[in-house]
């Protein structure tokens, strides 16, 4: 089975696994951090994870049709192939745990306020399982309509906050003073690009020559998303009440009352619709990535015994995280120095060394 | 099994639980809630609610099948949520808040302190923030039982009374997120619209000031042209002129606000610009209304509208001593580190300021003054 995948699929890949999640708490990590420049420190990350996704991409485009355990296999042979797998598995299943989560702990405090989390997580889980199961081409074909809705549905309520918010809560846009603390805030916003590792299990195709600036304009893309989606929230709730709320997106868009619109005056009722489809769409990719590299590294193992293994696993994690309050700073801290391994270190040594043998082979 | 079979059986399963799981209520065992006026009582607090009465009909009025009735609820405790308590335990069905139009303080509590009902409200995930806030002078009961032209429910009433005011732009318009904006920020004070009795009907009376949650003064509607003129996101006012023995009764429209403002001393100044669109309506009497009147006029309305802007911010600056009119924000912006090291609150009653009105006097387009005659 191919699973290559076009340039379109790819950038909805992107939006989805990155934008979808983020934004229902990154405003409120920004306004603590930056406040008003909250969209320098985002650009700047931004553009770090836009060179990152490049160097992963120039990494796929080294060997077409590999993924990047196949990279890894062919630089350093199965056994550290295996260990590299290992360490996204882990990192896959961890971001998993901790999006589905919270995602979970958002609905419950805010829309299904008397069903059980356990009940919540089970079945977002079951949901993205099958997803997994289904593998990145069937999910990326999917994510076309899937990812158009979503992110045309978000762009459209944000623009409408920027409307009705009030700008002065997020003036003055730069502190030439504060340049220190937007750069600072850079480590606390990168947490808002894990799952950019999900490229690493989309093999280059050789008719697709454009993937690596797809991928750097996409990565970009979700920054301007997100500077759209913090400003919009500010906008709506305030610099300072922001802080208070842990999922300030949900707050914000409740607020929306177009009374011209008479029809459809709670329009928020369309954006909750879209927030958790978007997020079902993100974790049914996590699920991809981790159950990608479980086949790879045990290749014996049938696709569905990986899917329920992680989901299971998953599970677990999920219900073994709710007894920690501070789960969600927890997560975020471990996933981003993970992510260093994940999105950087791993993919550099793999250029280096890929290139090496290929000189020597050529040698 | 056949694959459309597994995606009908499928669809069916996942449909069982399309009614949200464990929160699924039926609307007919809800009581939904409009309003909600919290007082003050000699023990603690009293809550009373109004409560849309579905399916029940308004007697006596022709044609009030399809109007709700309200109904009443009071409950009462030491604490708000004992006074809670006891509304629920007063209710034959759940209380259902998340229809909640209008959150109404007696003057009682506004003087004692709205922050914790405010508070209250934040964690509820069930109640908008978009719900309208207003301060009632006089008693809820009275509120409650008064008539309505349009709706029966008292809290959609002041609700569509206060919208239907905004949206002309002859009011200001508070809602709970306003509020909790302005608690989190002690630099900043706001005034929320007042309700009162007038004869029969409730209406909007004037704006309760409010700092750090307390009340400290009152402003009524009437002498409110400069804090809406100021403050409000559309402004329009009709001003009427004495003239020339002639009264001439115009209408401003807000076109222009500009803020600056610069670091003096210790302290802060202020420029502010407003220009008006003016409207001649109609002269009281017979009269020419010729160039020469049009300037006069405008230099009148100019100066009036001068003298509205300034004698707010003496107001504000020293009756009260405290920045509903948003002023830190226009400084902060300009300032913002110089802000984290001052007390705001300090520095306000003594900020300079020079205020500057340009009225454009147009006359009413669908009638002739200038054929008035002498």
């Amino acid at each position: 089975m191919s699973r290559e995948v076009t340039n379109r699929q790819l950038v909805m890949i992107l939006v989805i696994m990155l934008a979808t999640t983020a934004p229902t708490f990154l405003s409120k990590t920004m306004a603590e951090a930056t406040e008003g420049g909250f969209w320098f420190a985002i650009l700047v990350t931004g553009v770090i994870f836009s060179l990152l996704a490049l160097l992963i991409t120039l990494l796929q485009r080294k060997n077409p049709g590999k993924t990047l355990f196949d990279h890894a296999k062919d630089a350093f042979g199965p056994f550290w192939a295996n260990v590299i797998a290992l360490i996204y598995i882990v990192f896959f299943l961890l971001a998993l745990i901790f999006i589905t989560t919270d995602m979970v702990s958002m609905v419950s405090a805010n829309l299904l306020l008397k069903t059980p989390k356990w009940f919540i997580l089970f079945f977002t889980l079951a949901v993205s399982g099958y997803g997994a199961a289904k593998g990145i081409t069937n999910i990326a074909r999917l994510f076309e309509i899937y990812g158009f809705f979503a992110l045309t549905g978000s762009v459209i309520l944000y623009v409408i906050m920027l409307f009705l918010g009030d700008i002065n809560y997020i003036r003055p846009l730069f502190v030439k003073e504060d340049l220190g603390r937007y750069f600072g805030a850079v480590w606390k916003t990168a947490f808002a690009f894990v799952g950019l590792e999900i490229i690493t299990v989309i093999p280059f195709a050789k008719q697709n020559k454009k993937f690596p600036l797809v991928s750097v304009i996409s990565t970009l893309g979700i920054a301007l998303f997100y500077i759209l989606s913090v400003g919009a929230s500010i906008m709506m709730i305030g610099m300072e009440e922001i802080r208070f709320y842990k999922y300030p997106v949900m707050t914000a868009i409740r607020q929306i009352d177009i009374i011209q619109i008479d029809f459809l005056q709670r329009f928020d009722v369309v954006h909750l619709f879209v927030l958790l489809m978007g997020a079902n769409a993100s974790f049914m990719l996590t699920s991809c990535g981790g159950v990608e590299y479980m086949t790879k590294a045990f290749p014996k193992m049938k696709r569905i015994i990986a899917v329920l293994l992680l989901t299971a696993m998953a599970f677990a994690g999920g219900i073994f995280a709710s007894f920690f309050e501070n789960f969600h700073d927890i997560a975020i801290n471990v996933l981003t120095y993970y992510m260093i391994f994940t999105a950087f270190i791993i993919p550099v040594l793999l250029l280096i060394f890929g290139r090496r043998k290929r000189n020597a082979e050529t040698a | 099994m056949r694959k459309p079979l597994k995606l009908i059986a499928a669809a069916l399963f996942f449909g069982l639980f399309l009614s949200a799981c464990w929160d699924m209520q039926d609307i007919e065992n809800q009581n939904i809630v409009t309003a909600v006026i919290v007082d003050k009582t000699e023990t603690g607090y009293a809550l009373y609610i109004e409560v849309a009465a579905i399916g029940a009909t308004a007697q006596g009025q022709e044609g009030a099948q399809q109007s709700p009735q309200n109904i009443i609820i009071r409950g009462e405790g030491e604490t708000y949520e004992s006074a809670r308590k006891d509304l629920e335990n007063k209710s034959n069905k759940t209380l259902f808040i998340g229809g909640v139009q209008s959150l109404i303080f007696t003057e009682k509590v506004a003087e004692e302190s709205i922050a914790e009902y405010i508070f209250r409200v934040r964690q509820e995930p069930l109640y908008r923030k978009t719900l309208r806030v207003f301060v009632l002078k006089g008693d809820p009961m009275e509120v409650l039982r008064s008539s309505n032209e349009n709706n029966p429910l008292i809290g959609l009433a002041v609700n569509e009374n206060i919208m239907s005011l905004y949206e002309s732009g002859y009011a200001l318009d508070v809602n709970v997120l306003d509020i909790l904006a302005g608690l989190s920020c002690p630099n900043k004070s706001l005034v929320i619209p007042t309700l009162e009795m007038i004869e029969d009907n409730v209406g909007t009376t004037g704006y309760t000031v409010f700092d750090n949650g307390k009340a400290k003064g009152f402003i009524p509607a009437e002498d409110a042209v400069g804090l809406l003129a100021l403050t409000a996101r559309k402004f329009k006012t009709t001003q009427t002129l004495r003239l020339r023995d002639v009264d001439f009764t115009v209408e401003l429209k807000r076109t222009k606000k500009k803020i600056k403002s610069n670091r003096e001393g210790g302290g802060a100044a202020f420029k502010i610009e407003v220009a008006f669109k003016a409207f001649l309506m109609y002269p009281s009497r017979k009269i020419n209304v010729t160039a020469e009147i049009q300037s006069e006029l405008k230099a009148l309305l100019e100066e009036k509208m001068k003298e509205s802007i300034i004698k707010e911010i003496i107001r504000a600056t020293k009756t009260y001593e405290t920045d509903y009119l948003d002023l830190y924000d226009v400084f902060r912006i300009k300032n913002a580190p110089y802000c984290r090291e001052i007390d705001w609150k300090e520095i306000f009653p003594d900020i300079k300021y020079e205020a500057s009105v340009k009225v454009d006097m147009k006359m009413n387009e669908r009638i002739e003054y200038s054929q008035g005659g002498s």
